[in-house]
């Protein structure tokens, strides 16, 4: 019974870190109409910059984590202005420029194997030893399990705020509606555009900070990241910020729960544990993009949460 | 007869008399004056070398690259100094730590003419190379690849470390020895963890030990599930006697030991591993601190494959490795150094880079080599035949963390010794 919890709050931190980097993934893809395969050499660039600044220069990990922001932001902007900018005013189709967000991010990754291996930091972790805050049995959830769902949900309540509640969030909403009418009424969508690689940028940072206090890292570990990400993302309708994410915490649970559950109770080998992103994957597109189990899910939860208050 | 025609005569005697005194004296000459040497033409040889210089096993490619370079420089002055007309030359490829890198490489290599590669290779590499360097007739050493199902006879892969065969077996009996009798064991589900798995299994067994297993997906982003469902296992097996065994490679290692160190059951019980943990990239100043705690903790204790008494090939390897590099070879380097002296004089006694005469060259020769691993006769797949086995524990001795040698397996005679301290 115990495993079974802390099965579920393994569930809960991987979960989050997968919500997040899929909300990164769908801003992109809802507003620029990106799809964004160099998002993982983002966060793998900030995880560098939160491992090697703790590690090497003894920086305190919370001053990291603007570095790292900052970091993701910079090459965001970058990549935008260089690549993808470019290729969309030439009239590139939304595939050419997935191609080029690959190129993208290959040259991203090979530039992050050189420098980590002439440094010697091909795996690394950021200085912070995780300390278990609560006990119950073997049962233990560690500050940074705190730390990480917390800082996650807080960061995904100021994307919401910041797009629902602002003029630039109102902005990015139109270009997300109709991205030519937006243009022809008057907003400056290179400015939207640059806010967004912003908005974008931040939960990279983020996430990639987290990923290296959470686990050691490796020039792949972004990468390794994104396909559970775009599953969530997938999962979520593809332009659907609270469908993505719940198909973040829908891939956290598949992963640890749900295996440990299909392992203990059924003997399914752990070996399997890939083909959960893919066959949530692969469910959600055979069922369509744009009715997916994600938006079933949350009428089910908006009925329930009805039902309860009825019954009240 | 006029006095002009008997002018013209003598003259023509005379030429005549010229030009056989020429032809004698030519003859002569060839005769009593020895002929000058001639320059013979020296041989240059260009050896293919595929090693993971980018990506998670860079540490140990980056490795092999240097004894690589080292080697055939130390190679090349040794046959200049001793006028034996070869030299090497080494073309590397990057193999990026994946399969798919290693085909690439070797393609490439194969596609530039080169007959002979030496690599690091590990068995999933080797497995995925197997079909070009077989097809395309390009002998090729692995200095890493350790996997039973690449035990095959007839083949153009040799390897320079005995199959897992034998380290199952070694960790088997290690285990066994050291008073455990139930094992949970996590493996990595590829050649190389399943291969070493496979033997360990059926020696414990045989031994009449309790095993319980788990075998992981490489190349996760996070292995949380694997490390709860391990201790499960532990916690099901119980006792005192139970300890974990984990077949893995350092960078997914490190993500488990991670996770491990804050288990309560994990934390206490002992640790063991195969060699590919015994390596840079796991102890600190490149691995966390508190992981190398947590394997000081749990006592993590492995096999390496090397020989049992230091050579003093090895030494002087070690040493010039050292002065170079500014650090201590600790993986693949000394097999690699061993392969491409084999392949030197295997190629200076055969005058020729043909791969069929220089593998039959190769199988004959290894096996009365002793090199800086020691003996290195090769079985009838060109597997190494005979291999002694460091027994190795993490240790903090004096703030510093590191693999201290406590014992070793016997190649020749099967058997484990383990040091009282």
């Amino acid at each position: 019974m115990i495993d079974l919890f802390q099965a579920v709050i393994s569930s809960i931190v991987i979960g989050s870190l997968y919500a997040l980097m899929a909300y990164g993934l769908t801003l992109t893809l809802g507003s620029i109409r990106i799809y964004n395969w160099a998002y993982a050499e983002y966060v793998t660039i900030s995880a560098y910059v939160t491992a090697l600044l703790s590690s090497r220069y003894s920086v305190d990990i919370l001053l990291c984590f603007p570095v790292a922001i900052f970091s993701a932001v910079t090459v965001s902007l970058i990549a935008d202005e260089l690549v993808y900018k470019p290729l969309t005013r030439k009239g590139s189709t939304i595939i050419q420029v997935m191609l080029a967000s690959i190129a993208t991010g290959l040259l991203i990754r090979y530039l992050i194997y050189i420098f980590a291996s002439v440094n010697n930091v091909v795996i690394i972790k950021a200085a912070y030893t995780s300390k278990a805050v609560a006990k119950i049995d073997d049962l233990i959830i560690t500050d940074l399990d705190i730390f990480i769902v917390g800082l996650t949900i807080f960061m995904m309540l100021v994307f919401h705020l910041i797009i629902s509640k602002t003029l630039i969030g109102k902005q990015i909403r139109a270009m997300w509606d109709n991205f030519e009418l937006a243009r022809l009424s008057g907003i400056k969508v290179d400015k939207v555009r640059r806010f967004v690689c912003i908005l974008v940028g931040m939960p990279a940072g983020i996430i990639g900070s987290l990923w290296s206090i959470y686990s050691t890292i490796t020039p792949t570990s972004g990468w390794l990241l994104l396909l559970p990400a775009f599953a969530a993302v997938i999962v979520g309708g593809l332009v659907s910020i609270p469908g993505a994410i719940i198909g973040g915490y829908l891939l956290g649970f598949g992963e640890n729960f749900f295996m440990y559950i299909a392992y203990k109770f059924a003997g399914v080998s752990l070996a399997y544990k890939p083909l959960i992103t893919l066959s949530i994957m692969l469910l959600a597109l055979f069922v369509r993009a744009d009715i997916i189990p994600a938006r079933w899910l949350l009428s089910i939860l908006t009925r329930a949460a009805t039902h309860r208050g009825n019954g009240r | 007869m006029s006095a002009t025609s008997s002018r013209w005569k003598i003259l023509a005697y005379l030429v005549i008399g010229l030009l056989i005194g020429i032809g004698v004296g030519y003859a002569l000459s060839l005769v009593i004056v020895p002929a000058a040497p001639a320059t013979v033409a020296v041989k240059e040889y260009t050896i293919g070398m595929i090693a993971d210089l980018t990506g998670e096993g860079a540490d140990y490619g980056i490795e092999v690259r240097d004894a690589g370079i080292l080697t055939v420089e130390e190679i090349n002055n040794f046959f200049a100094d001793n006028k034996i007309p070869v030299r090497l030359k080494l073309e590397v490829e990057d193999s990026k730590t994946t399969v798919e890198g290693a085909v690439s490489a070797a393609q490439s290599l194969g596609g530039k003419g080169i007959k002979i590669i030496v690599g690091h290779l590990w068995s999933g590499q080797a497995n995925g190379i197997k079909s070009y360097i077989d097809s395309h007739k390009i002998f090729t050493v692995s200095t890493s690849s350790t996997s039973p199902m690449l035990s095959i006879p007839n083949d153009y892969l040799f390897r320079m470390q005995a199959p897992d065969s034998i380290q199952g077996r070694v960790l088997a009996n290690l285990i066994w020895k050291l008073g455990y009798s139930k094992v949970a064991v996590i493996y990595r589900n590829d050649p190389y963890g399943s291969g070493v798995y496979k033997y360990f299994d059926e020696e414990f067994k045989r031994l009449g030990g309790t095993i319980k297993s788990l075998a992981y997906t490489p190349d996760l982003p996070d292995y949380s599930s694997e490390v709860l469902q391990l201790s499960s296992m532990v916690k099901e097996l119980g006792g005192a006697k139970t300890a974990v065994l984990i077949i893995a490679f350092n960078y997914e290692a490190i993500k488990m030991f991670d996770k491990a160190r804050l288990d309560p059951t994990l934390s206490n019980v002992q640790w063991f591993s195969s060699e590919s943990l015994k390596g840079p990239g796991i102890l600190p100043p490149a691995g966390p601190p508190e992981v190398a705690d947590f394997l000081v903790k749990v006592k993590l204790t492995g096999t390496y494959p090397a020989s049992l008494t230091e050579t003093e090939l090895m030494k002087k390897f070690v040493e010039k490795f050292k002065t170079r590099y500014g650090r201590e070879p600790k993986a693949y380097g000394a097999y690699t150094y061993d392969a491409l002296w084999i392949v030197a004089l295997c190629l200076s006694a055969a005058g020729s880079e043909d791969p069929d005469t220089i593998m039959k060259l190769f199988y004959n020769l290894a096996s009365k080599y002793t090199g800086a691993t020691g003996l290195t006769t090769l079985d009838v797949n060109g597997d190494r035949a005979l291999q002694d086995y460091q027994i190795w524990e993490v240790k903090k001795l004096d703030g510093t963390y590191d693999f201290k040698v406590i014992g070793g397996w016997n190649g020749a005679t099967n058997e484990l010794i383990i040091s009282s301290e």
